[in-house]
């Protein structure tokens, strides 16, 4: 009785620690597309970045961090083909990691990049508002001395109209 | 003489009004991206990095057994924005069905190596390809080859009675959660894909 109530309590340990095993490789998505679609959000913050006027070196260095995560989830891809979910399990992670890396590297920049287009349309808009007034006074300018050039102008004619005369 | 001051008056604010709607104008020109023509380019260059020299013999594109045979792959994103590309490289013979430009249906012959990358706007990306034929069978009227593609890989193909084969190269991207054939644009879906004739020398 006492043997079989042992091998009752093995064999219910066995399936906790099974269970808690297979949890744990569950813990960490091994479908390639979940980490693609990850992918393609910090893209999405990349192409914000780019069009917001950020387009040098940090750029490189978040695409060459999403590359080596690209090739982790391929070799993790290939390794669950061959049915090693254990190693698969840690190239995702490792990619996982590296995407997590280059969001926030990439929310770095995108808030830089945010803050220098809203200066840029500032600097524009303001630039043409200024422009339109210094326009504005130099067309006064102009007339105004297109009034005076007329006058001096008409004033001459009298003037030689007048010593003719005389 | 008032009057004429008020008609002055209204006349340069006219001159101040135009003057801001043309600046403002510039300012969004500037400050706005423009809609240009977005488009990947793919093409292939032989061992010197040049349009010539694809096979190891001058004249002919005859592949000895065991010959190493060095391509460049050239993809290049002018699509505006970042992508991920995805270059399959197939191989098929004279009858296999290849890429169909109308539908995006993608050749449908084994695929030997996949390679993938992140493309930043107006990137060029440079694939080196080593390959040779390690092996020729021929069993049954039919071919199999055992290439070494990259020094990785050697695989066996059935490839049909026919001595002419070719390799197939396919620009994929990811759109929407899934990769496809070529890429979406403002212009509709395009493809892009390349291919390469060879003979082996039995």
């Amino acid at each position: 009785m006492l043997i079989k109530n042992k091998v009752l309590v093995i064999i219910f340990l066995s399936i906790i620690f099974l269970s808690f095993y297979i949890n744990q490789i569950n813990g960490i998505e091994l479908d390639e597309n979940y980490y693609y679609a990850k992918i393609e959000n910090v893209i999405k913050k990349i192409n914000e970045i780019y069009y917001k006027g950020i387009k040098d070196d940090r750029l490189n260095i978040i695409t060459n961090i999403i590359n080596e995560a690209i090739l982790n989830i391929e070799k993790g891809k290939m390794v669950k083909e061959k049915g090693n979910l254990e190693e698969a399990q840690k190239y995702f992670e490792k990619a996982d990691n590296l995407i997590n890396e280059a969001e926030n590297e990439a929310d770095k920049l995108l808030e830089e990049a945010r803050i220098k287009d809203q200066n840029l349309k500032l600097t524009a808009y303001s630039t043409a508002v200024v422009a339109a007034i210094i326009t504005y006074f130099s067309s006064i300018l102009l007339f105004r001395f297109h009034n005076y050039w007329k006058r001096r102008k008409l004033e001459n004619c009298i003037v030689i109209k007048n010593e003719e005369n005389e | 003489m008032r009057k004429t001051n008020n008609y002055l008056r209204a006349e340069f604010l006219t001159v101040l009004l135009v003057s801001l709607i043309i600046y403002t104008a510039i300012a969004y020109i500037v400050t706005t991206p423009r809609l240009e023509e977005e488009y990947f380019q793919m093409y292939i260059l032989g061992m010197n990095k040049t349009a010539d020299k694809y096979y190891p013999h001058e004249n002919n594109n005859t592949i000895p057994l065991n010959t190493n045979v060095t391509w460049y792959i050239i993809v290049e994103n002018y699509i505006r924005k970042s992508s991920i590309a995805l270059i399959k490289f197939k191989l098929g013979n004279s009858t296999t069905k290849v890429v169909n430009n109308s539908s995006f249906e993608p050749a449908d012959i084994p695929v030997i190596q996949e390679i993938t990358k992140v493309l930043l706007p107006e990137e060029k990306w440079v694939i080196k390809i080593t390959w040779k034929i390690a092996k020729i069978e021929k069993i049954n009227e039919l071919y199999y080859l055992t290439l070494d593609f990259n020094g990785t890989e050697k695989t066996i193909y059935e490839l049909g009675s026919k001595e002419s084969f070719r390799f197939v190269i396919e620009l994929w991207t990811y759109s929407n959660g899934k990769f496809i054939l070529g890429w979406d644009s403002k212009q509709g879906r395009k493809v892009a894909w390349l291919q390469m004739w060879f003979k082996i020398q039995s």
